[in-house]
């Protein structure tokens, strides 16, 4: 046998073996380890929330796309065109857009009046929550498990996922949940968290807030607590709700002096709905 | 030598005072905020400020609510 021949050999016996090796690996990995596999995947889930602004007229109903990103380590729930407005703002923060195209470009995005962000942080048992009240950013934390479920037998198809029915009363409201077991994420859209698999569908009695999963996707998504590392004033819940009610006593005021220069009148709200009644 | 060191030593001071003149100083307020005019959906118009681009968008923003949707800044909270 030639020294070549040797090397050929002796290349083609190492390859193999690695093959092997690889394939045994694989092999343990998948079958002692497959819970683990599926626990760390990540993905994505839509929802869509159907929502009555003024609850003394049931016939408006306003619609909005919802996602929830999930990690093994953490969930991310945002609406759609909050994302979409993240990015503009990404491109803000290069310092590269002038005024002019940051102005067509946020007349034109697609509009969200919901500037929440639910940080579900599963190994810290609690969730964080990031909001924006007109320029100023807040947050503020809850625990994870706020909502005390009572499981049902109820059990009923939706949209292809077999469901069994919860329910569970937070913050002025009750609410029912359909939850599917075989996805075994404790999971949901808004705060909604802590049954075993993944929330399909909640909603409260009076169906003023619901909340419809409309697609899930598994991917790698990297999930950012903080995508702009803005500084977001950290106040106690009880602090950001007194916060709330001196921006709806004064943001009429302070809109007033800041857009002074603007010619025409504000439109009247008719929302007096918000999801947390307490 | 005297001659070789004077013009250098003017040479630099030229140079300082023509990069200061060149850079991009603005008035303090300039500074402060940046403003854009704008025309809202419903058709109100007029400039908007923000103390940076991120707070011009806001701005924008809760023009939006304000001249258009009734203030409305968000359903959940």
């Amino acid at each position: 046998m030639s020294f070549t021949s040797l090397f050929y050999y002796f290349n083609n016996f190492t390859l193999f073996k690695m093959k092997h090796t690889y394939l045994i690996l694989k092999l343990i990995f998948l079958s002692g380890f497959s819970s683990e596999v599926i626990a760390q995947s990540s993905f994505k889930a839509t929802y869509e929330l159907i929502h009555q602004p003024d609850s003394t007229n049931s016939k408006n109903k306003e619609s909005e796309m919802f996602l929830l990103y999930a990690n093994n380590e953490m969930s991310q729930f945002l609406s759609h065109n909050n994302a979409v407005r993240d990015s503009l703002f990404l491109e803000i923060h290069e310092g590269k857009m002038s005024n002019e195209e940051l102005v067509q470009r946020t007349l034109e995005a697609p509009r969200t009046k919901t500037k929440l962000k639910v940080n579900k942080v599963y190994g810290e048992s609690k969730m964080e929550i990031l909001q924006e009240m007109m320029t100023n950013l807040y947050r503020y934390y809850q625990p994870l498990n706020l909502m005390k479920w009572t499981i049902g037998n109820q059990t009923k198809k939706i949209n292809g996922y077999q469901c069994q029915k919860a329910t569970a009363y937070y913050a002025g409201r009750d609410y029912i949940a359909w939850f599917d077991p075989e996805i075994a994420i404790s999971d949901g859209p808004y705060k909604f968290y802590g049954l075993p698999g993944l929330i399909i569908s909640v909603y409260d009695t009076k169906e003023h807030y619901k909340f419809d999963l409309v697609g899930l996707e598994k991917g790698n998504y990297e999930i950012k607590r903080n995508l702009l590392n803005e500084d977001y004033q950290l106040l106690t819940q009880q602090e950001y709700k007194q916060m709330t009610k001196n921006y709806e006593a004064n943001s009429e005021a302070m809109a007033k002096r800041l857009f002074s220069q603007m010619s025409g009148k504000p439109k009247k709200s008719s929302a007096n709905n918000p999801i947390e009644l307490e | 030598m005297k001659k070789l060191f004077f013009s250098l030593v003017g040479g630099l001071i030229l140079t300082s005072i023509s990069s200061m003149a060149n850079s991009d100083i603005k008035p303090a307020e300039e500074m402060r905020t940046t403003c854009a005019y704008v025309t809202l959906s419903c058709g109100v118009e007029g400039p908007v400020c923000g103390e940076n681009q991120a707070n011009l968008v806001r701005n924008i923003e809760w023009a939006h609510n304000y001249f258009c949707e009734g203030g409305r800044e968000k359903k959940l909270n």
